[in-house]
């Protein structure tokens, strides 16, 4: 599984730091959720979802897709 | 979860803690001269090393808390647990290792066996050091599952 956060915040412009002051998490939790070392709960995953002005199931692909 | 090459060096640094652990215990066991002071240096070097590492900790939280960044999130928590439930196993198995020293391969000898505090005291230091080292590893490694 992976995510499309790091692509999200470079359209908007924003880096870890940024989203992890945004959504209260530390920068390293951000970090490993991009390179899809950490499978973030369904309430963080929301969370950075609606930072990024997406839905949740828009934020991850799965291999099998 | 945690790739093969981390799982490795975790397994390595758990080994080495208990291996380093158990050597310091059977060489103050079995030293003929005032083995005492062993002890005093083992409980020493156990408890700067924790009072370091806290020490450490402390510096590093009052620096985030300033920057406004959160001490614990979901990932942290998970860490702590699961670091908690590694070391608790690790623990279990050193004092099992301990039991054995004590009970078989001490048995006929004379070695000066210290007092039952003393080794609880130890042992919760060392477990403490444990904890230490598998949330070193595992936070510095992987992202936890």
């Amino acid at each position: 599984m992976r995510t499309r956060i790091k692509e999200l915040r470079a359209r908007h412009d924003m880096t870890q730091d940024d989203l992890a002051r945004r959504i209260r998490v530390r920068r390293e939790t951000i970090l490993f959720i991009e390179n899809g070392k950490y499978i973030p709960s369904l309430k963080l995953a929301h969370d950075i979802a609606k930072v990024l002005n997406i839905t949740v199931d828009e934020l991850f692909i799965f291999d099998d897709d | 979860m945690i790739d093969e090459r981390k799982k490795f060096q975790l397994l390595i640094g758990v080994a080495t803690s208990v291996v380093v652990i158990g050597m310091l215990f059977a060489i103050g066991l079995t030293a003929d001269d005032e083995p005492d002071n062993l002890w005093a240096i083992l409980t020493a070097v156990i408890v700067v090393s924790i009072a370091v590492t806290a020490a450490l900790v402390a510096r590093k939280r009052r620096k985030e808390m300033r920057q406004g960044i959160p001490s614990d999130d979901e990932r942290s928590t998970a860490l702590k647990m699961r670091a908690g439930y590694l070391s608790f196993f690790v623990s279990m198995y050193l004092c099992l290792a301990l039991g054995w020293i004590f009970g078989v391969l001490l048995e006929d000898t004379t070695a000066k066996v210290p007092s039952t505090g003393t080794v609880m005291f130890i042992l919760v230091a060392a477990m403490g050091v444990i904890y230490a080292i598998v949330w070193t590893v595992m936070s510095r490694g992987t992202g936890m599952p």
